[in-house]
């Protein structure tokens, strides 16, 4: 855990990857229209893509939050 | 760092580190230790404190000036770096699932197909931003 935390970019550029990654995998299966997407046989990837993509934004949004208070932290600390 | 007693000078000084923290660290901190060290003099001096907020508010413009004189050349230099490529390719799938949710239904939008690619291809660019750098090492 305090890994994560000891080199941001990296664990930044892994969820910007992860991002990118699950929202292009979302697209399998549910590239037509609605009718079209619920007939697919790979759709069910396409749902772990997006819930993926969605699960990836929000350790992003946690990550950065979860930084900024540990920095603030450190601050008031040191001052 | 000593502490400065008046609440004009301690907004003077929350302006500045505003101002100051989109700018590279050595003039940042030159800047910041110039105007805390204004700041200090004319506590010492017995400066009014509406004189100290309205200097402030008088040089705010040239503030902004030297923002843009410091930042804006480094932004350019960062686009040789990997990093604003990264910070870029989230925004296109989240830009393009902002226009999918508000066009639910309807036949998929042109910008749904750039989110879709704009974040592989940004990520690529960034892939090959850092290959470049490490080769120049």
């Amino acid at each position: 855990m305090q890994h994560i935390f000891a080199r941001p970019k990296v664990t930044y550029v892994v969820l910007v990857v992860a991002i990118v990654g699950f929202f292009a995998l979302s697209a399998v299966g549910n590239s037509g229209t609605d009718e079209q997407n619920k007939h697919s046989s790979v759709g069910w990837l396409g749902s772990i893509g997006w819930i993926a993509f969605l699960l990836s934004v929000l350790a992003t949004i946690v990550f950065s939050v979860m930084l900024l208070v540990r920095t603030a932290r450190r601050r008031k600390a040191a001052a | 760092m000593t502490a400065l007693a008046r609440r004009s000078s301690r907004l003077v000084w929350g302006w500045c580190v505003a101002y100051t923290s989109v700018t590279p660290q050595p003039s940042r901190e030159r800047r910041r230790d110039e105007i805390r060290s204004h700041l200090w003099e004319s506590e010492r001096a017995g400066l009014a404190g509406h004189r100290v907020a309205f200097a402030a508010l008088r040089g705010a413009l040239h503030d902004l000036g030297w923002v843009i004189g410091r930042a804006l050349p480094a932004l350019g230099r960062s686009f040789a770096t990997p990093a604003p490529y990264v910070a870029l390719a989230p925004l296109f799938p989240l830009q393009a699932w902002l226009v999918s949710a508000l066009t639910v239904g309807a036949t998929a939008h042109l910008a749904e197909g750039i989110g879709g690619i704009g974040g592989g291809a940004t990520l690529t660019l960034a892939a090959v931003v850092w290959m470049f750098q490490r080769r120049r090492r």
